[in-house]
């Protein structure tokens, strides 16, 4: 482990990297702050430059980016009543009030103290479980893995907004958008319609690109009605009393297990974190009566939940291939597309490169508390950037970003219809996460359940009576009956 | 307007769905397969399988539900925004990153109610002309280069 440890600190401690990171780190904040941006838009528009940089610079960049976009949403919470990312709704609720009591620098002091807590203690569960997860993933034959991704698309469709069968068909598109293209087993062309630009397949990048940050730039656009910019003038950074901090050790503890063991879950996130955090630590507080008035347990649990998943959701990408969330798709991207391959092959082929993640993720948070105490004036400042563009970088960056994943003229145009579906389908309410995370996992998924057919001559039952398989799968049956069954039995209770 | 979105969608997708369940047994998937029966029509039909029955019961459900409250939407404005990205993108590909994202980039403010020119049209010029300097000379990566020039 110390080997790691000493060969990560020389790959990684360059002035670059730490420059990446700093700059990740700024950048994320920003996205954070500002309502409309949030993670996966702030991930793309920085996904061009990776291809200037070298690998350990482009992980610093992203991870900076990852885990300190979550805390910026905070700002606008508490600032202006308006979260900035989705992760961040449940702070404006005691943030808010603390502000209006004129506490904004205090309610600020809180809030980042907290985020600097959540993304320590999920880190620390990343360390222990990532590795020990991609060494125990050796022994995943084809039909284990194939179960694992049917539990991951399960999970993601269940807790997506909107109905779960909505969820369920928007992970199945983005399987099948995944046999567009020439079949890596065949090599024959399917679902090419004749043109020669579809032969290739379908890239993910712009496919997420534009379903993620254009079809928000359109939805924006929608919803957008032009009013005088907020004001930001009294703020501040007030560091919460130790005695206040001591008091509340348990309020801190159960939000970071909450927030850490949520973001594991496939395709939970840190908004649920944030909300089942907020909702238990209301019930549990001794200061539950003043929660919604300005409580700092309020801001405890939003923001301490909503930043511990980011190292809970790091653990099955990282460990295992498996993004849970537009976020981490965009990280796993970028890591494939520096040649890495998260999962076993990570862990045992690279074991220095996750070693300096986790270090990158340390300091990370440590920027992100640094930013959030010399910064705070600034990133309010910011929040009065005009909107309209804002946007307008967004979409120059979505097209930019298409386009130099393969240099491929197609990809832009891709890029754009993929942001007229997105849009669509997010006013249908169609959860669009499924989708690029179907597309993320799909050929993964057919090659493993193709390969187990093979070799089980077809038989289903043989393929799937693989042990580990039989466990996932029988864990994905409970986990969609259990609520139907709990809902049942509480119907006929008051029926 | 939702639900009319909602019962459009759900039909565009069941019908979808059938037509490239109906492609998967068509000349360019009868190819010879390893054994296990698993050629290149096998996962494809899985999912469009899945995908017609969840399409199937989503447009039953979007009619058979009352229409949902719906916020305010600026729908003239969202629209000729998609215009100006879609045409933003696809001229892109025909005359290059600058010449296309320049008055694109103009045309997306403007409709966005960002209304001061002076400011808008500086930055509309230098804006594309600093992303491509920076990918072009900077990482050496070339963005779409316009048909009448060499690198811009």
């Amino acid at each position: 482990m110390m080997d790691q440890v000493v060969q990560a600190i020389a790959l990684f401690a360059s002035v670059g990297v730490l420059i990446a990171l700093i700059i990740g780190s700024v950048w994320g904040t920003i996205a954070g702050a500002l309502p409309g941006i949030g993670t996966v838009a702030a991930l793309i528009v920085a996904l061009p430059f990776t291809f200037g940089m070298s690998t350990e610079a482009s992980i610093a960049l992203f991870l900076g980016i990852y885990v300190t976009s979550v805390y910026g949403g905070s700002i606008s919470a508490i600032l202006i009543n308006t979260p900035g990312t989705p992760q961040s709704a449940a702070t404006v609720l005691d943030g808010y009030p603390m502000a209006r009591a004129g506490k904004a620098d205090l309610a600020i002091g809180w809030a980042t103290f907290s985020s600097l807590v959540g993304g320590v203690f999920s880190l620390v569960v990343l360390i222990v479980a990532a590795p020990l997860l991609a060494r125990v993933s050796v022994a995943f034959g084809p039909a284990a893995i194939f179960a694992i991704i049917v539990f991951a698309l399960t999970c993601i469709a269940w807790v997506s907004a909107g109905s779960t069968i909505k969820g369920l068909l928007a992970g199945v598109i983005g399987l099948w958008l995944t046999t567009i293209g020439t079949d890596d087993l065949t090599g024959y062309t399917r679902f090419d319609f004749g043109q020669p630009a579809l032969m290739g397949g379908l890239s993910l990048i712009p496919v997420l690109i534009g379903i993620f940050a254009l079809a928000e730039v359109f939805h924006r656009a929608g919803h957008y009605f032009a009013a005088k910019p907020p004001d930001v003038s009294n703020v501040g950074f007030r560091m919460p009393a130790l005695g206040e901090i001591t008091l509340r050790i348990p309020q801190f503890f159960r939000a970071s297990v909450i927030g850490t063991f949520i973001g594991i879950l496939p395709g939970t996130g840190a908004t649920a974190a944030t909300f089942v955090s907020y909702s238990d630590l209301r019930r549990t507080s001794p200061r539950r009566e003043n929660f919604g008035k300005g409580e700092p347990d309020g801001l405890v649990a939003s923001e301490t939940a909503n930043n511990a998943v980011t190292g809970g959701a790091l653990i099955p990408t990282l460990a295992l291939g498996i993004p849970g969330d537009g976020g981490t798709v965009v990280l796993l991207g970028v890591l494939t597309i520096q040649g890495l391959t998260p999962g076993f092959d990570l862990a045992q082929n690279n074991p220095h490169i996750l070693t300096g993640a986790f270090l990158l993720i340390l300091i990370a948070n440590f920027i992100m508390f640094g930013l959030g105490a010399l910064g705070s004036r600034i990133f309010a400042k910011i929040l009065a950037m005009p909107e309209p563009i804002l946007m307008a970088f967004i979409m120059l960056f979505s097209f930019v970003g298409a386009f130099v994943v393969r240099g491929n003229p197609i990809d832009v145009i891709i890029c754009a219809a993929a942001g007229v579906v997105g849009v669509i389908l997010r006013f249908a309410k169609y959860p669009v996460a499924p989708i690029v995370i179907g597309m993320a996992l799909g050929t993964t998924f057919e090659g493993k359940l193709r390969q187990g057919m093979i070799s089980a001559q077809g038989d289903f039952v043989e393929f799937i009576s693989d042990p580990i398989a039989l466990v996932v799968l029988g864990l994905t049956v409970a986990f969609i009956a259990a609520p139907i069954i709990g809902s049942r039995k509480s119907g006929k209770r008051n029926g | 307007m939702t639900r009319i979105l909602d019962i459009s969608v759900s039909g565009v997708l069941l019908v979808a769905g059938i037509a490239l369940f109906a492609m998967t047994f068509g000349d360019a998937f009868d190819v010879p397969t390893f054994g296990g029966d698993v050629g290149p029509a096998f996962a494809p039909r899985i999912f469009l399988a899945i995908w017609i029955v969840l399409s199937g019961v989503t447009l039953i459900h979007a009619i058979r539900s009352a229409a949902p409250e719906e916020s305010e939407v600026k729908l003239t404005q969202m629209i000729t925004l998609v215009v100006i990205v879609c045409a933003t993108g696809f001229a892109i590909t025909k005359i290059g990153f600058v010449f296309a994202t320049v008055p694109g980039f103009a045309a997306f403010c403007w409709t966005f109610q960002y209304r001061k020119p002076i400011p808008l049209l500086v930055l509309s010029v230098l804006a594309p002309l600093a992303i491509w300097a920076l990918f072009t000379f900077g990482f050496e990566l070339l963005l779409p280069r316009s048909p009448w020039f060499h690198q811009i």
